[in-house]
């Protein structure tokens, strides 16, 4: 799956590959795919935005 | 045969003047509680954290409820940064799911993070489950249950 700086720092909805929806909140995106038909095999994605890197230390 | 399951890394394009694009050992994996279950496409595998974290956004959607002062921890990530996050009180279940295998599930305890910039796949409950491949050239995640 690739991504594009559009989705960075978004929650997307994909759907075969192909991103359907984004929205800042997790919660708005699922209101938005409420509306929308054939919501089955839909998964979601936190882009980062952004380089991410280090490990936590508990 | 052991549970085994393949994934092309996943890529994003940087949003500094670079534009590169960069790609990231990923994993699709479903978080359940209940009857909540959110299917996420590319969480980043990190073997460098110690705990899986996701983005507080999720717990809501899993039915957890954070007192967000008294339950808070402050933990660290790279150059000391801290950040908060809440434990789950009690597990959630892992659903890996492949061509060729019944799909594997079990629980663990996760945490949350307030500020969280991905969903992210730590060692202790996840990927201490599996033998891990990062086949670099290939640019493809295998994993492979213990």
């Amino acid at each position: 799956m690739e991504f594009s700086k559009k989705h960075a720092g978004k929650w997307v909805a994909v759907k075969n590959q192909k991103v359907i929806a984004m929205n800042v909140s997790f919660a708005e995106l699922r209101k938005q795919l409420k509306k929308m038909p054939k919501k089955a095999n839909i998964s979601f994605d936190l882009v980062p935005n952004g380089h991410i890197a280090g490990p936590l230390i508990v | 045969m052991s549970f085994t399951i393949q994934q092309p890394y996943a890529k994003r394009q940087l949003t500094d003047p670079s534009d590169q694009t960069i790609s990231y050992p990923a994993l699709k994996v479903t978080f359940a509680r209940g009857k909540s279950r959110i299917t996420v496409g590319n969480a980043l595998v990190d073997t460098g954290a110690d705990e899986t974290v996701l983005p507080l956004a999720l717990a809501v959607e899993l039915g957890f409820e954070f007192d967000l002062e008294k339950d808070k921890e402050i933990w660290h990530g790279a150059g000391n940064k801290e950040f908060i996050v809440y434990r789950s009180p009690e597990p959630i279940e892992f659903i890996l799911e492949t061509k060729g295998f019944k799909p594997m599930k079990w629980k663990a305890k996760v945490a949350f993070a307030l500020e969280q910039p991905t969903v992210l796949i730590g060692r202790r409950g996840f990927l201490d489950k599996f033998h891990m491949e990062f086949r670099g050239p290939e640019q493809i995640l295998k994993l492979t249950a213990v």
